[in-house]
């Protein structure tokens, strides 16, 4: 008897211990927040809506991927580095199974749907001290990112609208969160996708009007100037010149902005600067593998060193003597020459340049110019730029036609924006080869041809049959 | 010091007191050997019916003080038992047989032993014997070749690198396809606890120390592992250190290897004079102006691959002690490890200590220790896809491109890493402490029924440093993280064991029950900087910018409840159910809870009367099991829907989402149907074991990848099935067996076959197969295997055109395939592995070998897209000097001019090879030197020294390495490398002394 007591206790001592330990199996994630605590209040929702400029601040979103990628399919710039998508790309031998163009796809649709969280959840968030305006506000910023990535997007994976028109394959426009439920989208037309960002930067424009953030923000986060530069941007490529040129004016006469007098003002968030994505050495693009430094700056800065300048780009410097752009390079101890616009290999705290006021003033003038020829207006605004850069100004009487005006407004653009993200597009949208005529892929390089636009990622369109690849993928 | 021994005289006095009325008789002898007539020191002898006993000293003498009519039982691992009634004599000298098969031998299984004889578990026993020798590093070393439906794969041979068991097949998708690794009863964390560094992590039972092994039991049946539950689908392995013994010398052993290292195989690339005339030609076929001759080129020229790799070193120490009364018995081993790779600065340096302890507080209660605690500095390199990977860097690495300038100083030679300077300049050290081991006390209720508890723990902190200098990252760069998993569990159990009837009954019962709670904590803690004075200060303080200051924590909880039981009739007809009830801090809470069970039956048909006249049988045993496991290797939180904190934005702090959600996500269950006999043939001088089974995996745990356009990559899910099914056969048995002779040999082979029965109908191939995607070469097919290659085929290069040509999807010649030309072309998995061990004695010499095979696997050699892709930037492998010249060359490469040169190097069937080898692992020469030479020196008691090779002969399919797997421990990663550094060629001398 005593025995089988002894037996009784041992066995209930064990599970009177273990019973107390079944509350121990309610455990909670210590670095996440459930999804239903990610909007519970203004401070968790503002975190949500921070989140999604952290996304674009992602290597492969608004890090330098994308637009070194649209850089060594054009022009401005030489892959001699090693890294084969990115080389393939380069030869113009680009497959399906890029993983490069895998990530990028992938990091971008991360900060749409991020975007698409705060679009949606922000309204309903209850909270007293959330006032009607900070939650338009919100919701306006998210809009204007979604706008960005899809305008990013759909650049590199379509054909331009003057080449393929408003019905080619776009991308699939997904402008709810996920919330559970896999949806399988098709493509939508290039035409949809542009009406999406028009009518996003639209609505952020309006609601951002009374907005204002402190110090380095009002360049670093959503703006109506930002949005409207966009909507320059946006008509200029569709050749909607009266729109670009009216929103262009807009950024321009804003006195949030103003054209900087040197060279000095790269990284700096100035009034340069209409939106930057801003970096910082504790949070910026690179997650361990680089930055717009990795590839613009030579090895010896701690970079990759993959992308120097082409000969052609040299050429276009030296153009016109002491044009002091061309100051903005230097001699790397390989010999070859590569900007200096993006110093820091090391950290990765160069600003995203995605939009500065320069560019409004060459859209402004581009515009203009495709509108009414030669006139006083489209010149007055590019000759601060001339000075700016050392250059003897123009007058009316330099240029003998439209053709040639507008010729050298895309030649200065080029000069101004280079390594920023613009050559490719800027080449396309008027129909010209992204490759000079000496390039063994100057045939290649013709706008229309396959390999002038990535693949849609092959995992994409495994996993999902509605997705139609690219012609010649 | 007088009164000290008049006290100690008395205690021993008062002590004895209580025998001294109850003996009346002295008995003493020598026990031998019957084999060679060895003295056989250690030897166990015990009066029959009460727990009195001694054992033999050196010389196998022993004494021991009777009762008259007595009988004396002395027993003897390896030998078979021996009963001697005293009868009048005083001097009795035993000879015992030596017992040649291990049917009576104890299995270690699920929190127990059974006798093999009876045991109704398909378990594979591998004891220290078979592996004293063996120079390994880690624990998992040991089982290559030696189980039965064991693969073991050698995933890279940096030091300490991940391993990759698996057991009867992977059992899951993306769940993880590791086993459970329990020491003394405690299941060990492994999980991730180094960076990659270009390939998988380091591996995290490297701590352990293979000199403390007394034996390890896989667990591969339902019936065996259903009594872990959640944690027991992917199979158990059970290790069980060396414990002590009731002898009456202590037995003090002194083990020592040195040896030497070297690759195995590598890659022959392009000396500069090759670079520059390939590339200068194929520039100018190519069309590009410039570095169009060799002239154009730098006239240097450097031997990369030759400036890093080496010939390695290992040296091993171990000193132990093992022994006691019968009151307390003891093991106690401390020993230490270095070894040097054949790659420049991959070093390991580990110092490992034990202590295994037990007492007999009385005749009913017992308490104990097991407890190991280890050091281990691990000097890294990266490896595999990484450009300051040593072995990597180096095959990649423009040859004329020289590491020192004229001055001798390092150089920065760009994206590709000079690597000298990484190796000689860099910090990358891992340091890891591991404390492992349990308390525990057991009392005896009444006979036969034992009640138990453990309080394990397992407690393991790694500190990773890393410090680039001045050259590799300009301004300096450091890391420093650790990271701590601090586990604790109880488990309690109850054992009942009868035969009714007392011994000899006709029924056998047997129940345990038991409860276990588990619970780990594992957090890291993170800084890293950049910009440092000098190259000389290591430390992250000195840094002018900290980019990262980072702690996190997570934490999982196990509660179980498990019971088995056993019925016998006669030993012969055999019975055995199990159940587990896990409940889990992983999974939603609707779905916390599980129950796993397993169901066994076997029949002993030797033991029946119209077998027992057949002669040539000793034992015929057959059995047949069912059941089920599960596995929960998914992350801690996998079923809530999350936001990721630390997604900030220049200064605000951010969220993003980082998982969605699915709260019905629960276990993953592996149900397994196991048939097999086991026989003992020719007095047991063959035996055969035997198993088929059908594994069949439901609810998989399954990362199911979607689309990006959901903002995730992949969703878990409880969907999909898949089997293995497969045969483990082990025949073994002593060829010849003379006095002087003998050659035993074990052969064993595990047949597998890998079927994807059921996946999510949302990714469909063009055929309409669901698939789940693996890596840009393989993925998981509906009705093929698990690592199915997907690729386009390469059909060669044609001899008139010198253009390379792939297949279309229907097998039409092209050269410019697209991704919709891939097809099915193999699979990653084996369908046999096995070993082949052999062991010749002729006297005091010993000659073993240990073959292991893999057949019917296919290798995707993915660097070959790198070494040989002419338009690339790097370094070629020299194959590439035999382009296409003229009509009717078979070729390497193409046509210098041909637009397929640019694209040679794509994804296909070219760099996919055939994986079957067959590879002598370990190849040993031992020499034991006699007893009577020994008893002369009065002190040694045995004394072995041995050559040692490993890995010293390789039949391959492939010119290359046939054993690496750069993909670690991704199931849907199986089968490929890239630059992963071979395995080692290990020769090695080593001694055993014991005292």
């Amino acid at each position: 008897m005593k025995k089988i007591i002894i037996a009784a206790i041992t066995l209930s001592m064990g599970t009177a211990f273990l019973s107390s330990c079944e509350d121990s199996l309610e455990l909670q994630p210590q670095q996440s927040l459930s999804t239903d605590l990610a909007f519970v209040n203004k401070r968790a929702a503002e975190g949500s809506l921070i989140g999604v400029y952290s996304a674009v601040q992602d290597l492969e979103v608004f890090g330098a991927v994308p637009q070194s990628i649209a850089d060594y399919q054009s022009d401005n710039v030489e892959f001699i580095g090693s890294f084969p998508t990115f080389q393939e790309i380069f030869q113009y031998s680009t497959l399906s199974d890029n993983s490069s163009i895998s990530t990028m796809w992938r990091d971008n649709y991360v900060a749409i749907l991020a975007a698409n969280a705060v679009i949606k959840n922000v309204p309903g968030v209850e909270d007293v001290t959330f006032t009607a305006a900070e939650k338009a506000q919100f919701v306006a910023e998210a809009k204007f990112l979604r706008a960005a990535v899809y305008f990013q997007l759909v650049n590199n994976f379509a054909q331009p609208i003057n080449i393929g028109g408003a019905s080619a394959l776009g991308v699939p426009l997904v402008l709810e969160p996920f919330e559970g439920e896999v949806e399988f989208p098709a493509r939508a037309t290039v035409g949809e996708v542009h009406a999406q960002i028009k009518k996003d930067l639209e609505e952020a424009a309006a609601a951002l009007a009374d907005v204002t953030y402190l110090g380095e923000f009002i360049r670093g986060r959503a703006t109506s100037g930002a949005a409207q530069g966009m909507l320059a941007r946006l008509h200029l490529y569709r050749g909607e010149y009266n729109e670009a040129a009216t929103f262009a004016n807009q950024v321009i006469s804003s006195s949030t902005y103003a054209l900087a007098p040197d060279y000095g003002f790269y990284n700096g968030a100035t009034s340069e600067d209409v939106f930057t994505v801003l970096m910082t050495a504790i949070d910026n693009s690179r997650t361990g593998s680089g930055g717009w430094a990795s590839y613009y700056s030579p090895a010896e800065d701690g970079a990759r060193g993959d992308a120097p300048l082409s000969q052609n780009m040299i050429a276009a410097f030296k153009e016109e003597a002491g044009d002091k752009r061309f100051a903005l390079t230097k001699v790397a101890a390989n010999g070859l020459t590569y900007t200096t616009k993006f110093p820091d290999a090391v950290n990765s705290t160069d600003n995203a340049p995605i939009m500065r006021v320069t560019e409004m003033y060459l859209t402004a003038a581009e515009a203009l110019a495709e509108q009414n020829g030669v006139t006083a207006a489209a010149i007055n605004l590019m000759n601060p730029l001339r000075l700016r850069a050392g250059l003897p100004v123009w007058t009316t009487s330099t240029f003998a036609s439209k053709e040639a005006f507008v010729s050298a407004i895309l030649k200065e653009r080029r000069k101004e924006l280079a390594f920023e993200g613009h050559r490719r597009m800027d080449l396309l949208r008027k129909g010209l080869p992204l490759r000079p005529s000496n390039d063994p892929q100057f045939a290649a390089s013709q706008p229309g041809q396959p390999k002038t636009i990535l693949p849609i990622p092959q995992r994409e369109v495994d996993l999902n049959s509605n997705l139609q690849q690219n012609q010649g993928y | 010091m007088k009164k000290a021994r008049l006290l100690s005289i008395l205690m021993a006095m008062l002590l004895n007191v209580g025998f001294v009325y109850a003996q009346d008789r002295t008995i003493s002898g020598k026990v031998t050997s019957g084999n060679d007539g060895s003295a056989l020191p250690g030897v166990s002898i015990v009066v029959k019916g009460s727990t009195q006993g001694v054992t033999t000293d050196a010389d196998g003498v022993y004494k021991i003080s009777v009762a008259s009519k007595s009988t004396l039982v002395f027993s003897y691992v390896g030998f078979m038992p021996k009963e001697v009634a005293i009868g009048n004599r005083t001097i009795i000298d035993v000879q015992l047989a030596e017992d040649s098969q291990v049917l009576d031998e104890l299995v270690v299984v699920g929190y127990g032993s059974q006798e093999k004889r009876t045991t109704l578990q398909s378990v594979s026993k591998i004891s220290s014997e078979e592996f004293e020798t063996q120079s390994a590093i880690t624990t998992q070393d040991l089982l290559q070749g030696r189980a039965a439906g064991v693969q073991m794969t050698g995933s890279s041979g940096v030091v300490g690198a991940r391993a990759n068991i698996r057991i009867r097949g992977v059992a899951s998708i993306t769940g993880g396809g590791e086993p459970l690794y329990v020491v003394d009863g405690v299941p060990l964390n492994d999980g991730v606890y180094s960076n990659g560094l270009g390939a998988v992590s380091l591996n995290p039972l490297q701590d352990l120390n293979p000199n403390d092994i007394e034996s390890i039991s896989v667990l591969k049946d339902a019936s065996a592992v259903a009594i872990y539950g959640s944690r027991g689908a992917n199979g158990v392995i059970i290790i069980t250190t060396k414990k002590g013994g009731n002898t009456a010398k202590t037995q003090v052993n002194f083990d020592y290897y040195t040896g030497t290292m070297d690759a195995t195989n590598y890659f022959d690339m392009m000396n500069a004079d090759e670079y520059r005339n390939f590339f200068s030609a194929y520039r100018k076929a190519q069309g590009f102006t410039t570095r169009t001759s060799p002239s154009d080129f730098d006239q240097t020229g450097f031997d990369w691959p030759g400036a890093v790799l080496q010939t390695g070193s290992q040296n091993s120490y171990a000193l132990s002690a093992r022994g006691g009364d019968e009151k307390t018995n003891f093991y106690i081993n401390g020993s230490y490890l270095n070894t040097d790779a054949f790659t420049i600065g991959n070093k390991l340096d580990r110092l490992n200590g034990r202590m295994n302890l037990s007492h007999k507080i009385n005749n009913k209660a017992r308490v104990g220790v097991n407890y190991s605690l280890s050091f281990l500095d691990n000097d890294r390199i990266s490896s595999d896809n990484s450009t300051g990977a040593p072995l990597t860097s180096a095959y990649l690495q423009v040859p004329t491109v020289v590491p020192f300038d004229e001055n001798g100083a390092y150089v920065n030679t760009g994206f590709i890493q000079n690597v000298l300077a990484v190796e000689a300049l860099s910090i990358g050290n891992l340091i890891s402490r591991r404390n492992t081991g349990n308390v525990y006390a057991e009392y005896d209720i009444i006979p036969g029924l034992t009640a138990r508890t453990d309080f394990g723990m397992d407690g393991i902190q790694t500190e990773e440093t890393r410090r680039s200098p001045e050259i590799v990252s300009p301004g300096g760069y450091g890391y420093k993280r650790i990271i701590q998993d601090n586990k604790w569990l109880n488990t309690t159990t109850l054992n009942y064991e009868k035969y009714i009837g007392g011994p000899g009954g006709d029924h056998f019962v047997g129940v345990l029950l038991g409860n276990s709670f588990e619970t780990s904590k594992l957090t890291t803690m993170t800084v890293e900087g950049s910009g440092f004075v000098s190259d000389a200060l290591p430390n992250v303080a000195s840094a002018s910018t900290p980019t990262t200051t980072s702690a996190t924590g997570t934490e999982w909880a196990l509660l179980s409840q498990f019971s088995r039981v056993n019925y016998r009739f006669r030993d012969k007809y055999l019975l055995e159910g199990s159940v587990r009830r896990d409940g889990s801090s992983r999974f939603g809470a609707n779905k916390r809870f599980g129950i796993f069970w397993a169901a066994s039956a076997g029949w002993v048909l030797s033991d029946e009367s119209f077998m027992k006249d057949i002669p040539f049988i000793n034992l015929l045993k057959v059995k047949a099991s069912i059941g089920t496991a599960g596995n929960d290797r998914i992350g801690n939180f996998a079923s809530l829907g999350l936001y990721g904190a630390g997604n900030d934005y220049a200064g605000l702090a951010g969220l993003l989402p980082s998982q969605p959600a699915n709260l019905n996500l629960s276990w993953e269950e592996t149900q397994q149907f196991d048939v097999g006999f086991t026989a003992a043939l020719f007095k047991n001088r063959l035996n055969i074991d035997f198993d088929y089974y059908i594994k069949e995996t439901t609810s998989l745990l399954l990362g199911v990848p979607i689309p990006f356009t959901t903002g995730f990559t992949s969703f878990d899910q409880n969907i999909g099935a898949l089997e293995n099914r497969g045969i483990d056969l082990v025949i073994g048995g002593d060829v010849i067996r003379s006095n002087k002779f003998t050659w035993n040999s074990s052969f064993n082979m595990g047949y597998l076959q890998n079927t994807i029965t059921d996946l999510p109908a949302d990714n469909q191939d063009s055929e309409g197969n669901n698939f789940v995607p693996g890596t840009a070469s393989q993925r998981a097919i509906q009705g093929q295997s698990l690592n199915t290659f997907y690729l386009v085929r390469y059909n060669g290069i044609n001899p008139q055109t010198g253009d390379a040509e792939w297949l279309t999807k229907d097998g039409e010649i092209t050269n410019s395939p697209t991704a919709n030309d891939r097809v099915i072309v193999g699979s990653a998995i084996p369908n046999f592995t096995g070993g082949w061990s052999n062991t010749l004695t002729y006297g005091g010499f010993q000659l073993s070998a240990l073959f292991n095979f893999v057949n019917g696997n296919m290798l995707m050699r993915d660097d070959r897209r790198f070494t040989e892709n002419g338009s690339s930037s790097f370094n070629n492998s020299s194959k590439l000097n035999n382009y296409w010249r003229a009509a009717g060359d078979i070729a390497d490469f193409p046509r210098l001019d041909s637009p397929t040169a640019r694209t040679f190097a794509q994804r296909s069937t070219l760099q996919l090879e055939d994986g079957s080898f067959i590879r002598l692992r370990t190849a040993t020469l031992a020499y034991n030197f006699p007893k009577a030479l020994l008893e002369k020196t009065k002190f040694l008691s045995k004394a072995r020294i041995y050559l040692q090779g490993q890995n010293l002969l390789t039949f391959a399919k492939t010119d290359l390495e046939p054993e690496a797997n750069g993909g670690g421990n991704s199931n849907l990663d199986f089968g490929e490398t890239f630059f992963t550094p071979p395995q080692a060629r290990v020769l090695t001398a080593g001694v055993n002394l014991s005292f």
